[in-house]
């Protein structure tokens, strides 16, 4: 794989470009995490609002009908739901892991299947989140199992 | 919900079987016939579909595995017993004050069955958290690279 790149300050914004003969799966995951990378979502926290990279996000979490995003910095809450989040980081690492949640699995220490069909997943900073039964199938393909 | 009735009757068509199975070998031991009385096949069946539906505990999420676990044995355990003594299974060839002794082989048959199988699900349990972690690090070497 050849990799150019130009730098200068007459560029504003990033911009990638990618040659190639077809998108194979490896491509395909190096795109979503250049997506990943170049996506952002406000988030709020007392009165201020931040903007908020999606790398940094541990996972989304509801409760009572208010989405929470979860970082290692802290917790803000976002006006999108559940499902639009989903939907707008569907080709990242972001993945829906149950009725309530949205986790990235980039974020995941390790896995312990529970012996009642659901995943324990161990996030980087310790914290511990249940995969739903319902979503495990989706998670065991996202990882190509 | 269809999951939960899939479950119900998978539940139910395993119980009947090993029942039916545990009878004949019963009947052809202790009571050297190689037949089972069509009233015992009718009884094997409630009890059964008594086991499958406490078997659904397994699927409520919000119990940890511990709980539903001991709710599931306390449960299935007082149920074969209420059953035998209901439908006079305990009186089956021998005399009452035989009765207790019945009770308490029944108990210890199906306590020794149930840690059995809680010993194989731990098992495949360990070997499926190795697997998952795997490709899970795949996945993130993946993303990384």
């Amino acid at each position: 794989m050849k990799i150019t790149i130009d730098q200068s300050t007459a560029y504003e914004e990033v911009e990638i470009s990618i040659k190639c003969k077809r998108i194979d799966e490896n491509l395909e995951k190096l795109i979503s995490g250049l997506r990943l990378y170049n996506s952002t979502i406000s988030g709020k926290r007392g009165e201020k609002v931040y903007i908020i990279k999606l790398e940094d996000v541990l996972y989304f979490d509801t409760v009572d009908e208010k989405v929470f995003i979860y970082t290692v910095d802290g917790v803000y809450e976002t006006v999108l739901r559940l499902y639009e989040i989903e939907d707008r980081f569907a080709e990242t690492s972001m993945l829906r892991i149950s009725k309530s949640a949205v986790l990235n699995i980039r974020k995941i220490e390790y896995v312990s299947p529970l012996l009642n069909g659901r995943i324990e997943a161990v996030l980087q900073n310790g914290e511990k989140i249940i995969i739903s039964r319902q979503y495990v199938p989706v998670f065991k393909r996202k990882l190509g199992y | 919900m269809k999951l939960t009735i899939q479950h119900f009757f998978l539940g139910l068509m395993i119980a009947f079987t090993i029942s039916i199975v545990l009878l004949s070998i019963i009947m052809s031991t202790i009571f050297e016939t190689f037949s089972v009385p069509v009233s015992l096949i009718g009884q094997s069946f409630v009890l059964s579909v008594l086991c499958s539906l406490i078997n659904l505990v397994y699927r409520a999420e919000k119990l940890r595995f511990l709980w539903q676990s001991l709710i599931g044995y306390l449960l299935t355990v007082g149920t074969i017993i209420a059953c035998g003594q209901i439908f006079g299974w305990y009186r089956f060839g021998g005399e009452s004050q035989n009765q207790m002794k019945y009770i308490l082989i029944s108990f210890a048959v199906y306590s020794l069955f149930y840690l059995v199988t809680w010993l194989i699900i731990w098992r495949i349990s360990i070997r499926k958290k190795t697997e998952l972690n795997e490709k899970l690090n795949e996945y993130k070497q993946q993303q990384f690279n």
